[in-house]
């Protein structure tokens, strides 16, 4: 091989961070993880991960296991990479997802129709795939 | 009618062209941006004690190397970290900088030097949760962000693909004016909804092109500006508004609608006596959601206000006079100046061939794209000193 091509651009990796492991070593064990506010007044999940709720401001968040059940509040099919990493993947869907416990969270919906057809309110499913070396990533699967 | 600006005038505005490439460092375009607005102010270098910069692609230099790169000796200097909405947040440090004495003539300016290579690159690692959260999910840059915002307004409203045709052919209408637009070719509807796709609903007009330019305005106290033999201008009120609203999971407004009534106030007029808008357009649905913001038309019906009102040049109500990013190209943070530096030209009557008949007008701005939308708002109501 002379040449890399666009099948051989590794995706962006995500860099973690203290702050974050815990929801990529969830995802590598199959499980998506994020925080929840611990203030008994509060308790809202909190996606990305931060160091203090932004709900109430509290300085006590947790991790834990969310059921990994949601719905579609928007999406696109993805025509253009951003990164070369995506070309060969193109076109695909990505969509903004609203997990049952009331977070926000970007994913690929690998199995979704990439004509453009509205996936608004579509139920959907957590699953995981193999994103780079020792690196599982979150995505949705529709569930009807 | 006293305004929180009070002696504080702008007096010039510059531009240079757009291109798609070009060998000239940042430093270079501020430069060449800053001195056509001296030049269309009558003042000089010599004159300027403050600067207000913006810039991507400017560090690891900022805004005190700017100064010592041009020979400036600055009192007072801002450097813009807000994206889009940055121009305008410099505009009002600098006129509340002048007001308070601190200086009395500051260039405000924004360049970049982009090819969409480097636009990825920069949106890649904007920061911590686009790089971790959306980049490596596959968010497909700003098209795919905007691409979600777009379906969603479609979904809410009932807006069409047409609708958001309309508004990039009508800039590109007025772009064909503007000698220092990139894109001057005639956009039909068709072409529009042909075109190549990018991120499903976007396809290529509804996506800026990354391009190389710089524009800028000059401020200056009352004092200096009563010595210059041409017009000036007023900023009625400017306001900002970052993270609005705040957790909410998925939002689409943007800050305007958080205060517009506010801006409205202070400058003492309402949306209907504004004679144009010159709008932050890196995509046509933030455009609507800025007519809606501002309160150009009510919630939810700014596809409808641009199927029934002519915005371009001639019409009645013009919006990007200039062309806007869409059509005369996103030269990286300059895409928060363009409209200022549009406004401010329109207002003291040198806009030439695209002169519209104007007394008054708003300028928006927006920017640092976050995780799913832009954080920083901002706008500012701009009145010519008869």
């Amino acid at each position: 091989m002379t040449s890399l091509n666009a099948a051989t651009v590794l995706k962006p990796q995500p860099r973690v961070t203290e702050l974050t492991r815990p929801f990529w070593e969830g995802a590598n064990d199959g499980h998506l993880v994020i925080q929840r506010c611990t203030s008994p007044a509060c308790e809202k999940a909190v996606f990305y991960p931060r160091v203090c709720c932004p709900y109430c401001h509290g300085a006590e968040l947790t991790w834990f296991r969310a059921i990994g059940r949601g719905s579609i509040i928007t999406h696109t099919t993805v025509h253009r990479a951003h990164h070369d990493g995506f070309s060969a993947s193109t076109p695909y869907v990505f969509a903004a997802v609203l997990i049952d416990e009331g977070a926000c969270i970007y994913a690929e919906i690998p199995d979704a129709p990439i004509d453009g057809r509205s996936l608004i309110g579509r139920s959907v499913m957590v699953d995981f795939v193999e994103h780079g070396p020792g690196r599982q990533m979150p995505v949705f699967l529709l569930k009807d | 009618m006293s305004s929180v600006f009070e002696g504080v005038r702008i007096v010039g505005a510059g531009q240079t062209a757009y291109a798609k490439r070009s060998p000239d460092t940042v430093q270079k375009l501020l430069y060449q941006a800053g001195s056509a607005a001296l030049r269309d102010a009558g003042l000089d270098w010599s004159r300027v004690d403050g600067l207000a910069i913006t810039s991507f692609m400017l560090p690891p230099d900022n805004a005190a190397t700017v100064a010592e790169h041009l020979g400036v000796e600055a009192r007072f200097l801002y450097q813009g970290l807000y994206g889009g909405a940055s121009g305008i947040i410099g505009m009002a440090h600098a006129a509340r900088a002048i007001r308070d004495g601190t200086c009395d003539v500051v260039v405000v300016a924004a360049a970049d030097a982009f090819d969409v290579t480097s636009h990825n690159e920069t949106l890649d690692r904007f920061n911590g949760s686009v790089r971790e959260f959306m980049s490596p999910q596959g968010f497909g840059g700003a098209n795919g962000m905007f691409a979600l915002h777009t379906r969603l307004y479609i979904e809410r409203h009932g807006a069409t693909r047409e609708d958001f045709g309309r508004f990039c052919i009508a800039l590109r209408t007025n772009a064909r004016l503007n000698p220092n637009a990139l894109f001057k070719t005639p956009l039909t509807m068709t072409d529009y909804l042909n075109a190549k796709p990018i991120a499903d609903p976007l396809r290529l007009y509804d996506c800026v092109l990354p391009c190389v330019g710089g524009d800028a305005i000059v401020l200056a106290s009352e004092r200096i500006a009563r010595e210059l033999a041409g017009p000036s201008l007023r900023i009625l009120a400017s306001e900002e508004l970052h993270n609005f609203p705040a957790n909410d999971v998925y939002a689409v407004p943007g800050g305007w609608e958080g205060f517009a009534d506010r801006l409205y106030a202070r400058a003492g007029c309402g949306a209907k006596d504004l004679n144009f808008a010159q709008l932050y357009d890196d995509y046509p649905v933030m455009c609507f959601v800025q007519l809606e913001g501002l309160g150009i038309c009510p919630p939810g019906t700014a596809h409808k206000f641009v199927r029934d009102t002519d915005i371009t040049t001639r019409g009645t109500f013009p919006i990007n006079t200039g062309g806007g990013q869409l059509s005369a190209g996103q030269a990286g943070a300059a895409g928060g100046m363009i409209g200022v530096y549009e406004a401010v030209t329109q207002l003291l009557g040198r806009a030439g061939e695209r002169q519209v008949k104007c007394k008054r007008g708003v300028v928006s701005g927006y920017g640092m794209i976050a995780y799913g939308r832009g954080l920083s708002s901002s706008a500012a109501v701009l009145e010519r000193v008869e």
